[in-house]
């Protein structure tokens, strides 16, 4: 027989989420109830669709969890169910990888142009500049480099002279293909102005 | 760092500003915008809002040569644009598109709307709603007074709008009439005029949508919402010729945060106004075609006329009460 | 105007509008050109180690909108690239799991139980042109199907449904979804009760935002495209790399294979697999109408009947092209029938019809449901027009793919030599890129990044994230009709039980999943 310790482990996430919801959520972050009357008209408050969906979750994985337990699947499937250890380790570095080349991303532009700046450049805000070359790039290059070399040398395991090549040359591609024909189309972070 | 990047930026401001101050001086240049204006956008894409939004911004771009950059920011009837853009740098870099009623009714109705009417610098109006009640012409009614008939005869009718002010209005017409309907609310002018015609609901509010469908004799204005009477139908009675004193109508506004200098606030109001009062540009045949026509209103006259607005959406909802 | 005008009409502006250049005196349009493309595009992804038709629609999308415009006048040539890709995809697919016996999407599995074998004797040029016979057949039997149901399933559920059915309706959707996608009727619930509820936090009618933490990013919700991305393709680029990483740091190097061999495809073999080909196209276009149980369903379905009713040799397993033939008519055939869901009910049954239906939302103009195949009397419904204009659209790129199609994939075994861990990861930058030129704003990538670390935990827990992502586009909708149908019945709590129609929905909701409960079975 086999126990299936990851379903019945969601099933508990799920019925400790959907109660926290029901109880503490829904009551202290939502404005109308779940049937609201104003001035004559009895409609549907904002309430009602998150309240019958939690309450569901909560029947559901009540449902899924006893299940698992007194008739677990016979495991047909070859692929195991679950994270072990190998993949908290990767998913460690990816996230290492993604935040770092985000921050740089949205940060390196705005600083170059305040370095630029305070060694008496006066070129302008950065947001004045984010529609100028090369400003308007710095970050969006080094961050997207960074996204692609670094998860490339994870996966690889390795630092390699080629990866890096690769990893250059893809995002002057996905730069040109989005910044030089479109003019309205700004590159991250720069429309969000 | 972001302590670090603000003491920057505005040192950096301060000069640009000393030196363009220096320089323009002696001639008093037009104001010119320094980087890309963005342009949010209260409403989804495709819609009446974002279609003039777009073609004004087009234009620009072409006449002045200014950088437009449009997106779209939808949700509770531009609401949503009005709170992201109050928080926006006012430098006239940043403008909003939506109607009036997100500065005047939606934003007192609202619990917690999130902004106040002094956190917007106000440009300028486009044109204005054709605000109608609106069903099939196969229904057999005329105008609004032939459903106030059948409805008195206890017939309850399903009317469609599509903001809370229209279930307010329809409150009042039914305490005016003794009479009975089941509104409901529908997001966007589109989903009203698809349950019309689908036969979903009786009647319904249109904004100036139902003009195709009006004049070629497949809808009917029953009723204006406006002060005057919907100018593509005549016959219409308005519902302060009803008894229903209250001005439903809407214009589309450009809006800026708070505080942007003066004389932005005047360029883009005047550039505005010079596209779309011109009527070979594609955002003026469209406001034409759709809305019967530009109606462009800036500066003092357009705070005074969002202050009139707070004024009426305030009586109207002590009239509620 | 009647329906034959409104063909017309759409098969006109497919051809004639928006005139690029001429050949021989004839224009040529910018939507044929965009098939076109599309379809060359789709051919080249679908040949691609593990990027598929999903990603290149989600990538190409903000870059067409950007080229076309947010004007209905870029409905057809956007929808025409889609599907190009769509159709592109599915030929080219078969291409990997032919000459390297790895197929490039799981619905071409059992393409490699005869294709690679075929190969391996040397004839692996018959295998491709066998798989592209099929391939386009199907494709092919499964648009007529399309085109001549989805209007007047249309026309019917518009004339049966009202608020209170429509909202019974997609609870049916949803219901059969998560009954039949995965082997468990409990988690395919549970993802779908997710994904629903997920949609409902930030929405509302109410100024504040619900359930936001007073947030103001989350004014308006998840950003769709955010949500729908992150799981569905950040989710799988997580889940795909982790698994490279894994086979390196066990082996210290990652599979490849190499080319070799050519073959031809002759009349007797085509009258072989004719028989087939008409099973699977049939099995596969009825599976592909019903929403959520996609094309690889279809395809071990084609393959099991093929199986059955074969005689001779060489047996299925040992390289017989009625073997490559069954399956690759049944998932083609899916990819036509799988937007008769989504063109006449508005209801997205798989991920192709999932990036038709965000195509339309951000371009306006084209709402997919029943009210696009209303007739108007004395007027010209607009949006049928684009219906029949995409129809025509779609059997152009049919006939593409039955002329150029074959030769182009052909030219595609190259493709297998790019290094799938250096593709990847350039996916999820356009990904995230794309992402953000729609939404400008880095909260719809952090969101997206989000999402996509919630797509790969769903992956490794066996949620479906099918289930998920169709339940949270269609979440909005079914609360707006909920709330439309209380209102229009006067506040009557039980409008879903007031009609035959919504009561015949609800309990086949109910059945559908008791049934699915009660028989636990492996359909993936």
């Amino acid at each position: 027989m086999q126990k299936a310790p990851w379903t019945v482990g969601l099933a508990i996430f799920f019925v400790a989420g959907s109660l926290f919801t029901l109880f503490v959520w829904i009551p202290i972050d939502i404005e109308t109830g779940v049937i609201e009357t104003f001035r004559r008209r009895v409609t549907i408050g904002d309430a009602m669709a998150p309240t019958v969906m939690a309450a569901a979750i909560l029947v559901v994985s009540i449902v899924m969890g006893i299940l698992a337990v007194i008739r677990p699947e016979p495991s047909t499937s070859k692929v195991k169910e679950g994270l072990d250890k190998q993949s908290f380790v990767f998913l460690a570095r990816l996230i290492v990888a993604v935040s770092v080349s985000l921050a740089l991303m949205v940060y390196l532009g705005p600083l170059v142009v305040d370095m630029v700046n305070a060694f008496g450049g006066e070129i302008g805000s950065y947001r004045q500049l984010r529609a100028t070359y090369p400003y308007k790039l710095i970050g969006y290059v080094v961050g997207g480099f960074t996204l692609i070399y670094g998860i490339i040398s994870i996966v690889e395991n390795r630092f390699s002279a080629n990866g890096a090549l690769v990893s250059i040359i893809a995002v002057i591609v996905i730069t040109i293909l989005y910044d030089v024909p479109f003019d309205n189309l700004l590159l991250p972070p720069n429309g969000s102005g | 760092m972001s302590a670090l990047l603000n003491t920057t930026t505005k040192l950096a401001v301060a000069g640009i500003a000393a030196a363009a101050f220096m320089t323009t001086t002696s001639v008093q240049a037009e104001w010119k915008p320094k980087g890309p204006i963005s342009v949010v956008i209260g409403f989804a894409a495709g819609g009446g809002t974002d279609t003039q939004a777009r073609l004004i911004a087009a234009e620009l771009k072409k006449r002045k040569g200014w950088n437009m950059i449009p997106s779209n920011l939808s949700g509770r009837g531009g609401v949503v644009m009005a709170r992201k853009l109050k928080s926006m740098p006012n430098d006239g870099l940043s403008i909003g598109m939506a109607v009036t009623e997100v500065f005047g009714y939606n934003m007192l109705a609202s619990k917690k709307s999130g902004y106040k009417t002094s956190d917007f610098t106000y440009i300028a109006t486009t044109t204005s709603s054709q605000m109608g009640i609106v069903a099939n012409t196969s229904k057999g009614w005329k105008t609004f007074k032939d459903v106030i008939a059948a409805a008195k005869k206890g017939k309850v009718f399903k009317f469609a709008g599509m903001s809370a002010k229209h279930a307010d209005i329809n409150f009042l017409i039914e305490q005016k009439y003794g009479v009975k309907f089941n509104t409901v609310i529908l997001r966007g002018g589109r989903k009203v005029m698809n349950a019309i015609i689908a036969g979903d609901v009786d009647l319904g509010w249109g904004a100036g949508i139902q003009a195709k469908a009006v004049l070629s004799g497949k809808m009917v204005n029953l009723a204006s919402g406006l002060k005057e009477r919907i100018r593509i139908s005549p016959d219409a009675p308005t519902l302060m010729e009803m008894g229903i004193p209250y001005d439903i109508g809407a214009k589309f506004i450009f809006v800026a945060p708070a505080g942007i200098p003066a004389d932005a606030r005047k360029a883009l109001a005047d550039a505005i106004g010079e596209v779309i009062n011109d009527p070979t540009t594609k955002a003026s045949q469209f406001v034409t075609k759709r809305y019967g026509g530009p109606d462009v209103i800036t500066g003092n006259k357009l705070d005074a006329y969002i202050k009139n607005e707070i004024k009426t959406a305030k009586v109207l909802m002590k009239l509620l009460k | 105007m009647g329906m034959l005008d409104h063909i017309w009409l759409g098969i006109v502006t497919v051809f004639t509008v928006d005139p690029v250049f001429s050949v021989a005196g004839y224009p040529v349009s910018m939507t044929i050109i965009m098939v076109f493309l599309g379809l060359i595009f789709g051919i080249i992804v679908g040949a691609a180690p593990g990027i598929g038709g999903p990603v290149a629609m989600a990538i190409s999308l903000p870059i067409l909108i950007s080229i076309f415009g947010f004007t209905p006048s870029a409905l057809l040539p956007v929808l025409g690239f889609l599907v190009g890709i769509m159709k592109g995809s599915t030929v080219g697919g078969a291409v990997p799991a032919i000459l390297f016996n790895t197929p490039g999407t799981p619905d071409s599995l059992m393409t490699t139980l005869d294709g690679y074998p075929l190969t391996k004797k040397g004839q692996p040029g018959k295998a491709l042109r066998v798989a592209h016979f099929a391939s386009v057949s199907g494709d092919t039997f499964s648009d007529i199907v399309l085109i001549t149901g989805a209007p007047f399933l249309a026309i019917i559920v518009e004339r049966f449904l009202d608020f209170p059915e429509k909202a019974a309706l997609i609870i049916l959707s949803l219901a059969f979804v998560s009954a039949v996608v995965g082997s468990n009727v409990w988690k395919g619930l549970l993802a779908a009760l997710l994904g629903l509820f997920m949609a409902y936090v930030g929405t509302g009618e109410d100024g504040h935002p619900r359930l936001s933490m007073g947030y103001d990013n989350m004014a308006n919700g998840f950003p769709l495209i955010s949500a729908v991305l992150g799981v569905l393709i950040l989710g799988e680029v997580f889940k795909s790399l982790e698994d490279m990483w894994r086979e390196m740091r066990e082996t210290s190097t990652i599979t490849k294979v190499e080319v070799k061999g050519d073959n031809k495809l002759n009349l007797s073999d085509i009258r072989r697999i004719l028989p087939y080909i008409g099973i699977s196209a049939s099995i596969g276009t009825i599976v592909g109408a019903l929403p959520g149980i996609g094309n690889t369903l279809a395809a071990t379905l084609g393959y099991a009947t093929g199986r059955k009713i074969h005689k001779g040799s060489p047996a299925f397993g040992e390289g017989a092209i009625e073997g490559i033939a069954a399956t690759e008519a049944a998932n083609s055939a899916v990819a036509g029938a799988n937007l008769i869901p989504v063109l006449s009910l508005g209801i997205p049954g798989n991920i192709s019809a999932v990036f038709i239906l965000l195509a339309t939302e951000s371009i306006g103009g084209f709402v997919p449901g029943p009210q696009v195949f209303r007739l108007i009397p004395d007027q010209i419904n607009q949006e049928m027009v684009y219906a029949f204009g995409l129809f025509t659209a779609m059997i152009f790129a049919n006939a593409l793919n039955w002329t150029i199609g074959g030769i182009f994939m052909r030219w595609m075994g190259i493709m297998i030599r790019i290094p799938k861990q250096r593709l990847l990861p350039i996916v999820l930058l356009l990904t995230l890129t794309a992402i953000y030129v729609q939404q400008t704003s880095m909260f719809a990538v952090y969101v997206a990044i989000a999402f996509g670390f919630l797509g790969y935990l769903m992956r490794k827990l066996n949620l479906s994230v099918l289930a998920f992502v169709i339940a949270f586009i269609l979440a909005n909708n079914l609360e707006e009709f909920m709330r439309q149908a209380f209102a229009v019945t006067g506040a009557d709590p039980w409008f879903l039980f007031a009609s035959p129609v919504s009561i015949s929905l609800i309990v086949f909701s109910i059945v559908v999943v008791v049934f699915f409960a009660r028989n636990q079975k492996d359909l993936s």
